[in-house]
């Protein structure tokens, strides 16, 4: 009898996570916002949640990685806004598309390097660091654009974003895809993945064995800037004005994505798919409620009130994983 | 038994958004004083909520989706009960939808946009935080035979059909001077009075149109109109939050003791600088600016500041929907003026004595080029006419004179 | 013999008194290049500052314990919003006043309840709280919790003045100063709140129960954060509490910037106090000097980054080595 309910209690054990309840939740949205206002079930209106939350996705992504090690970036938001501005004034100044295109990347990459150069070379936490570089870059890009905003970027550059298959598949599909999946792998499947995890329950036990946790930490941090650059390029695409204020709430949103997703901030547990799950979600109630003609504060109200039992039901559950754990020994 | 509670709390999470799917079917029926015809409201919030509302029969043959550029503020509060007004007596289904002043961005206003297009409604009215960010979705709205009407801040001009101005930009400055020019009478050409601007942010095109023409007209006039005035080119930005506001003008304040005059851009930045003044216990600053009459009250009372120019955000509101019924019904505006039930009444009182009357041009809104249709000229407020104000802070307030 | 003295003039030399010292030499330099000096710039510096520095302390306490609170803004836009609307109402400050302290002092302590009795970390916690408050503004309360043309019964405290300079705000701000350095110095709760944020297990084998310690300190801020909130709000006579979002960032920077650090368990509150005065001579320096505020970000992140270091590095090196350091050469 005991054989048969081990196997039984397995069987639960990983189908039942996290992510599969959460899962159930973005479907149970779906469902629900459909049923408000059947709009909202339209091919080309579901897909619209696609586009809006491509930059974010790929901002979270690398996030996950940092969540996992422990620690996290504040400033992402405004990485993003410092490339847009770059692209930006570099478009405006040079004419050259492919030109901009690079210098965004590269700020992006730059900003990310000098969080992860701080994080791994000083003992500043990096909840501290990310803090002062939020306003840095932020102040860098104001210095840059001061009142200025850039527009009349050319079209072929905006089908990055708006581009849709067939007129109904949204193109970010494939490249968000891609990068997912990547992200994945490297996450769940290499070492660098497991090492990540290790230095989030215990970053010395992963020096002592023989780790260059520095060279790590510096990577992520650096990968997470040049992704946001990335990310502002999708933004650009759609909204095809960059100013300084601009990516104020994608800050938050992002860690909001991962954390709901079932990455632990206290760092060593984390879900990639979970990562995934948590921006759709975020994606399907901003549509959801603005195709019921609610404005965005109710969007707040609920994402607040979803994390915070997410992540209680997320404690219960890793609660009795453990004591399960030590029940089976 | 975790299958159980995991399963639970999965309905929880879901069930937690019973609360909201309750707000949309609450019934507001306005219990203000009687006069105000917008029982016919249904759903979601009330006036200056942060949710959104609807206005308008149920069955309307137009669907009209309005996006400010905030709410729950007390001009887009007068103008969204001039919406309200009008889509009673056009018969027209309004909704009306944004977010407050800390929240918005032209990010979400554009998906709320894209909402509209989704859902197939006839006409797309804005306000615009940005004339460029989402030019390419209304363009995408166009295409697809939805009417796209911006009024109060407008957009690149191909991608919308009409845009509703509630004034001449250049007249809005030369009001603001020609008010703080006669208040500082006193100053001579050898005595000159200093002048700063404040304004919101760096990137609000509406204020900075206004800042150019303001010092387009002083500087075609400086030796004459304004030649005991000192206008300093400097700038200072208050931004949109009070706080803000107040740092910025109290280091203004205390940097520039010369200043006796200040011109203020947008409501939040006039109760800053008259809270700044008398804070910092300073002598007489004439504070002239652009804010909603009632929100200065206390100002005005106490002769802190001498009037505020504005126009009627309620008509501005009311006129946007029947320019925006005209389009649909194929009538668009054309020629010079376009005729309201607006034109030859009551705008306001005159602010010299409080009971001549300031009307409407009987011939109709002028219509400029480029599409643009013009409610009016700006208004200067003081406590004489402050009572003609409408829309704000109750739904009744200065509607005694409304079309009439 | 002499190395014993020298010994205790560089422990003089602490982080809190260098801190002291530049705060100084900033207004100094203001005063000499800017109005600063006068009777109206310090005043509106000391009404400025004084809600900040309130802030900022309850603030550190929270982050003492090892823990933070994001959504220290929009809780005091509840607490605006509470003394607003009573005040419109008609009563008194008597009566607003402990109403919105209390408001504040139930909502940070539901932060903290929900934190420590389900376990989950106080940064989301706080994070979703935020945007539940957010959201709370916006769907039920009239006009998104927008109170204006607060009258005179509201704004008099904002005003009054003592000597006719000192802002009745400063008073309060500096009485609750005095009040939590001796507290944190001289009380057995204050030894538990570092203990909890420093070694938690050590504090459980101490005897101390680390749940009850975090969520009075929440309580606790709660209430600071009231007196914050009346501070803040009562030298404008309008109420918008969305603006308020955000408003902690300050909080933990001045903090931070004070020496306090963010793993819990070590720092001062004269040192929040003076990092308070620091981050806002910082913020409004740019403007008193005649530009634009484009440049005050990009130097409070650096300034930031520089104090921190200073925290996390010299205290190490001073700790374990004090005679090199007083053989000189030693810059950072």
């Amino acid at each position: 009898m005991s054989k048969q309910s081990n196997r039984n209690s397995d069987f639960i054990k990983k189908v039942i996570n996290y992510q599969s309840v959460l899962l159930l939740v973005l479907v149970g949205l779906i469902v629900f916002f459909g049923i408000m206002n059947t709009v909202f079930l339209k091919p080309k209106v579901i897909f619209n949640v696609i586009e809006i939350i491509g930059e974010t996705l790929i901002m979270a992504l690398p996030m996950t990685f940092i969540i996992t090690t422990g620690g996290i970036d504040l400033s992402v938001g405004y990485i993003l806004t410092l490339s847009a501005i770059v692209f930006g004034a570099t478009l405006t100044s040079t004419g050259n598309l492919a030109l901009a295109i690079a210098a965004c990347i590269l700020t992006g990459t730059a900003a990310g390097a000098f969080n992860g150069l701080i994080i791994s070379r000083t003992r500043i936490p990096p909840l501290v660091c990310t803090l002062a570089t939020m306003s840095l870059y932020r102040g860098i890009a104001l210095i840059i654009a001061g009142d200025k905003t850039y527009t009349g970027f050319p079209d072929a550059f905006k089908l990055i974003s708006t581009y849709r298959i067939g007129k109904i598949v949204p193109i970010q599909i494939t490249y968000l895809a891609v990068f997912f999946i990547v992200f994945f792998i490297l996450y769940n499947r290499s070492s660098l993945g497991r090492n990540l995890k290790a230095i989030g329950f215990n970053e010395n036990a992963v020096i002592y064995a023989g780790v260059d946790t520095k060279k790590i930490k510096f990577w992520i941090y650096t990968a997470c800037g040049t992704m946001c650059a990335m990310a502002s390029l999708v933004y650009l695409g759609r909204l095809s004005a960059a100013k300084p204020s601009m990516g104020t709430d994608l800050n938050l949103e992002v860690i909001t994505a991962v954390v709901l997703g079932g990455t632990s901030t206290m760092g060593g547990v984390g879900s990639m798919t979970g990562t995934l799950i948590g921006v759709l979600i975020i994606g399907v109630l901003r549509k959801g409620f603005t195709i019921m003609n609610l404005s965005g504060n109710i969007y707040n109200f609920v994402l607040g009130a979803i994390l915070i039992v997410g992540l209680i039901a997320f404690a219960l559950i890793e609660e009795r994983k453990k004591t399960a754990k030590k029940g089976q020994k | 038994m975790k299958k159980f509670l995991s399963l639970i709390l999965a309905m929880a999470m879901v069930t937690s958004l019973a609360a909201c799917s309750s707000t949309p079917t609450v019934t507001t029926t306005k219990a203000t004083a009687a006069g105000e015809a917008t029982t016919a409201a249904t759903t979601a919030g009330k006036t200056g909520s942060g949710t959104g509302t609807e206005y308008g029969p149920k069955d309307a043959k137009y669907k009209v989706g309005v996006v400010p550029k905030f709410v729950a503020e007390d001009y887009f509060i007068a103008a969204e009960r001039g919406f309200a007004k009008a889509a009673d007596e056009l018969g027209i289904r309004v909704t009306w939808v944004g977010d407050t002043m800390a929240q918005c961005s032209a990010q979400n206003q554009k998906n709320y946009i894209q909402s509209f297009i989704d859902q197939g409604y006839d006409a797309i009215l804005v306000s615009a935080l940005d004339p460029s960010s989402y030019a390419d979705t209304l363009k995408e709205a166009r295409d697809a035979g939805i009417k796209v009407i911006t009024w109060d801040a407008d957009v690149e001009t191909d991608a919308r059909d009409f845009f509703v101005n509630q004034a001449e930009g250049d007249m809005i400055a030369i009001k603001l001077l020609q008010g703080l020019a006669g208040d500082l009478s006193s100053y001579t050409k050898d005595k000159q009075a200093t002048v700063a601007l404040v304004s919101t942010t760096t990137d609000s095109p509406n204020q900075n149109a206004w800042l150019a023409a303001i010092q387009k007209e002083y500087d075609s006039k400086k030796d004459t109109d304004y030649a005991h005035i000192k206008l300093l080119t400097d700038v200072t930005y208050a931004g949109n939050d009070q706080g803000q506001a107040d740092t910025a003008i109290k280091a203004l304040l205390s940097k520039d003791k010369e200043i006796v005059g200040i011109i203020a851009l947008s409501s939040n930045t006039v109760p800053a600088v008259a809270s700044s003044r008398e804070q910092l216990n300073l002598g007489e600053i004439k504070i002239v600016g652009v804010s909603v009459p009632e929100s200065s009250r206390k100002d005005l009372e106490a002769g802190k500041m001498s009037a505020v120019v504005l126009w009627q955000p309620f008509d501005l509101g009311y006129l946007t929907l029947y320019v925006t019924s005209a389009v649909l019904n194929g009538k668009a505006p054309s020629g010079t003026a376009f005729v309201s039930p607006l034109s030859g009444t009551n705008m306001t009182t005159s602010f010299m004595d409080g009971t001549t009357p300031v009307l409407y041009p009987a011939e109709g809104h002028k219509i400029m080029e480029n599409n643009v249709v013009i409610l009016g000229e700006p208004i200067v407020w003081n406590l004489k006419n402050i009572d003609r104000f409408r829309g704000y802070p109750n739904a009744d307030s200065g509607m005694s004179e409304f079309l009439k | 013999m002499e190395n014993k003295k020298k010994f205790e003039v560089a422990k003089l030399a602490t982080r809190e008194v260098v801190l002291a010292i530049i705060v100084i030499i900033f207004i100094i330099f203001l005063s000499i290049f800017t109005n600063f000096n006068t009777s109206s710039g310090l005043f509106s510096f000391m009404l400025d500052v004084a809600p900040m520095i309130v802030g900022a302390i309850a603030m550190s306490l929270v982050i003492l314990t090892g823990n933070i609170d994001i959504s220290a803004g929009t809780i005091i836009g509840f607490v605006g919003y509470t003394a607003g609307s009573l005040a419109e109402m008609g009563y008194s400050i008597i009566v607003f006043a402990p109403a919105a302290i209390l408001v504040g002092t139930l909502l940070a302590g539901l932060n903290g309840i929900i934190s420590v009795k389900f376990k989950v970390p106080s940064i989301v916690v706080t994070l979703a709280m935020a945007k539940v408050h957010l959201g709370f503004y916006a769907t039920f309360l009239p006009n998104a919790g927008w109170v204006e043309n607060l009258t005179d019964n509201f704004t008099w405290f904002g005003f009054a003045r003592i000597f006719n300079i000192i802002p009745y705000n400063f008073v309060v701000a500096v009485v609750v100063s005095i009040f939590f350095v001796l507290f944190m110095k001289y009380t057995k709760f204050s030894k538990k709140i570092y203990a909890v944020g420093g070694k938690r297990q050590a504090a459980i084998y101490a005897g101390i129960n680390p749940d009850m310690t975090v969520i009075k300190t929440y309580f606790l801020e709660g209430f600071l954060l009231g007196i914050a909130g009346i501070l803040l709000f009562t030298k404008s006579n309008e109420i918008m509490p969305s603006a308020s979002y955000g408003r902690e960032m300050v909080f933990i920077t001045a903090a931070v910037v004070g020496g306090i650090s963010i793993i819990g368990g070590r720092g001062k509150i004269i040192g929040a106090v003076i990092g308070t005065v620091l981050v806002y001579l910082m913020q409004v320096a740019m403007i008193y000097l005649g530009y634009q505020d484009y440049y005050q970000y990009a130097l409070q992140g650096i300034i930031i980054l520089i104090a921190v270091y200073i925290t996390v590095t010299k205290f190490n090196k001073f700790k374990k080595k004090p005679a090199k350091f007083l053989k000189g050469g030693q810059t950072t």
